[in-house]
């Protein structure tokens, strides 16, 4: 929807700005939103297929116990009870 | 959300997401609902708006003067943007991502991230700040909400946009981030949003010489004598 010139006027202000703290730190969150998202995906998708808590911890560099912690069902629901 | 919502008011739903595309927000705020409202000619509202000094252009010029002040944010918050700096293009990465995993996948994924909230079952914004992979964050929804129950207290089944307008008021007479979780505040935080003082709806409206209550009354007036 927006012109070349939008983003011509987008990625100059990037690159103005990319020195800024505040859109440095904002743009990790944005990344962070997204990576949180992937491995949500990738997580249920790995369950789905047969996959082992230990096996989905190898793969993401991380202990069994933090993913099991972290997607394992049931784990939600618990809180605002 | 928008199930008791009549066509002209998700019509002008529409409308508040362009401007808020405009502004390149990362969310849809009652101010945007309020542009919105002004550019829909359904039961007059536009017309109502603007004798009292709240045409299309003047509402559009008071967003612009808000980003300007800091009140709203500013367009270099957009997270689409922010990513593209980083050389992500999150358009493609939503295309890949659905095309291995389905829409209902990703769908499943974005409400597994947000966490479960106290106040999920209030009709706040609720969670921390928005993934990229989600739609605009729903800062309106209290006024969705407000606009409904104005619409039930008319004995209306549905919500149209004189109701909206309504509740994007009464939204407005409460300082900003009214009734949120510490969680949804550091939401609005993330987004570049206040969480005290007056909202930016009460700014608009009063920066335009207009006062909440007086537009509140004129507008159910309006209504009883439509009825």
């Amino acid at each position: 929807m927006s012109g070349v010139g939008s983003d011509e006027v987008t990625a100059l202000a990037a690159a103005t700005r990319s020195q800024d703290p505040e859109v440095g730190l904002t743009a990790v969150a944005a990344l962070r939103g997204l990576v949180d998202v992937l491995e949500a995906l990738q997580v249920e998708n790995a369950r789905a297929k047969g996959w082992t808590w230990k096996a989905i911890a190898e793969r993401l560099a991380v202990s069994k116990q933090a993913v099991h912690q972290k997607y394992a069902r049931g784990r939600l629901p618990r809180i605002g009870r | 959300m928008l199930e008791r919502f009549s066509d002209a008011a998700v019509q002008v739903c529409d409308l508040a997401y362009e401007e808020a595309e405009r502004l390149r927000h990362d969310y849809l705020g009652p101010e945007h609902v309020l542009v919105g409202l002004a550019r829909t000619s359904d039961a007059g509202v536009d017309k109502f708006l603007s004798v009292r000094g709240l045409g299309h252009d003047v509402l559009r010029a008071g967003l612009d003067r808000l980003v300007a002040d800091g009140v709203l944010p500013s367009p270099w918050r957009n997270q689409a943007d922010l990513l593209r700096g980083l050389g992500i293009d999150i358009g493609e990465v939503r295309l890949v991502v659905e095309r291995s995993f389905g829409p209902d996948a990703v769908c499943a994924a974005l409400r597994r991230t947000r966490r479960w909230s106290r106040l999920r079952d209030l009709p706040f914004l609720s969670g921390g700040p928005p993934s990229p992979l989600e739609g605009k964050a729903m800062v309106a929804k209290r006024a969705f909400w407000l606009a409904e129950q104005e619409a039930t207290g008319l004995g209306q089944e549905q919500a149209g946009p004189a109701h909206l307008l309504l509740g994007v008021l009464r939204d407005a007479e409460d300082p900003a981030g009214t009734g949120l979780s510490r969680r949804a505040r550091r939401g609005r935080a993330y987004l570049g949003l206040a969480s005290h003082g007056p909202s930016p709806v009460r700014r608009l409206v009063e920066g335009a010489g207009a006062s909440l209550a007086d537009l509140r009354a004129d507008m159910l007036t309006s209504l009883h004598v439509a009825t």
